[in-house]
């Protein structure tokens, strides 16, 4: 999936496997091998190179440093790839040993993956911001809206409430449509010197990794407090486009939050008053919980949304975040990009 | 219920999950010690994946240390 990715890559830029000087990698079942194996499978020869490791937030993260390799003049065109393919037990497997947190407290006591993890984080999230299981749907219905034009989305079809209130229980409160569906898949973008038909520009990215040491409750994510110097480079308002992470409703809406789209006082009617305005659009080819989570290809999944966005649409200034890595309870990474379409 | 943190040799400050140095004097040398449960925080019964394999409803808990630290515990 990662070749299909970067074969994608080449045709939509126009550049020759030549032309290819750096290269971003991010999987959790591409090992043994790393971004090296990958450059040698694909004939690459590379003046840059990076291993990406931070799973959600690993696009924002090599975005970063491509972006960095690219002005310092290290490299010409940097192909930034994240994907995974999940056979028989690849992802029993993953989520069993996915850290040493895991594989000595959760896997002893029978937490299998992430779902009971962002079952109890939802619970505390409805407490503390007077949610219901209702504006949790109200997301979820409309990502799946969106999802309708996503021909690459694994649900396409409109979902009701009544279907989504009583799809199956997975973990309390979550349903079936809650959990994002484990996918396999890749993605991949270009960061390059030489502007594509059309330009569009990094304004801002900002990072902001295990800022609450793990002490937290998972319900306020590190963008609560990088979002002040966020949008001192670019207005909120004037922002159309969001792909928020989106592997648990409950963290889009923590992100909503964090970066001030909605408040903590008001989550609902303010959710509801974003969702029906679509100012700004929220994940607007699905999300994954539309498309699915195709392991650390998730990563990169909210920028190609947004990066789509801004060549296919009117839309002209776009954000994603990255989220992920649960070091224990919840995702230590946290991630942010401004991205603006040159028009 | 005891969860096994760690307590750092020079502050004594404790950590759940163990660190492998103090955030407080950057102390290398941490030791087991149990931390106990003061409180439920909430809780879920889980029954099926998607993804995973369960092997029946079982129910977690998010539950308050007693050095202030959160924690997850099986009912």
């Amino acid at each position: 999936v990662l070749a299909d990715a970067f074969a994608a890559l080449l045709e939509s830029s126009g550049l020759a496997i030549r032309e290819i000087d750096g290269l971003a990698v991010s999987s959790f079942t591409l090992t043994p091998d790393r971004a090296i194996d990958l450059a040698v499978k694909f004939g690459l020869k590379l003046s840059w190179i990076m291993d990406g490791g931070t799973g959600g937030a690993s696009g924002v993260d090599m975005t970063q440093h491509a972006m960095r390799a690219v002005e310092a003049g290290d490299a010409k065109n940097i192909a930034v790839l994240g994907g995974d393919v999940f056979r028989d037990a690849d992802f029993t497997r993953l989520v069993e040993n996915y850290n040493r947190n895991t594989q000595e407290l959760l896997t002893p006591i029978g937490v299998q993956g992430p779902n009971p993890l962002f079952a109890l984080l939802t619970q505390t999230q409805m407490k503390e911001l007077g949610l219901t299981k209702e504006d949790y749907g109200r997301l979820v219905i409309h990502q799946r809206k969106m999802a309708s034009s996503n021909p690459n989305a694994l649900y396409r079809e409109a979902l009701s409430m009544d279907e989504y209130l009583s799809a199956p229980q997975v973990a309390t409160p979550l349903g079936m449509f809650d959990c994002v569906p484990v996918a396999s898949g890749a993605n991949g973008v270009l960061i390059s010197e030489t502007p594509g038909e059309t330009p569009i520009a990094i304004r801002k990215i900002l990072v902001a990794h295990n800022f609450d040491q793990h002490e937290g409750d998972g319900t306020v994510t590190g963008l609560s407090q990088i979002s002040n110097d966020l949008f001192k480079e670019m207005e909120r308002d004037s922002i159309d486009v969001v792909a928020l992470y989106d592997d648990y409703p409950a963290i889009v809406i923590a992100q909503l939050a964090d970066l001030g789209f909605i408040s903590r006082s008001n989550a609902s009617d303010d959710l509801q008053r974003v969702l029906s305005s679509g100012r700004p659009l929220i994940n607007s080819s699905g999300g994954q919980l539309s498309s699915g989570q195709c392991g650390a290809g998730a990563g990169l999944h909210g920028m190609v949304e947004v990066v789509d966005a801004l060549c296919n649409t009117s839309a002209k200034r776009g954000l994603v975040t990255g989220y992920g890595m649960v070091a224990y309870r919840y995702g230590a990474c946290a991630n942010v990009m401004l991205l603006e379409a040159i028009k | 219920v005891i969860l096994q943190g760690n307590r750092c040799v020079e502050c004594n400050l404790t950590y759940f999950p163990p660190r492998a140095i103090c955030g407080e004097c950057s102390e290398t040398s941490l030791i087991d010690c149990g931390l106990g449960t003061t409180l439920v925080i909430a809780n879920t019964e889980v029954l099926r994946g998607p993804g995973v394999s369960h092997e029946g409803p079982v129910r977690m808990e998010l539950v308050l240390l007693s050095n202030g630290s959160l924690a997850i515990r099986r009912e």
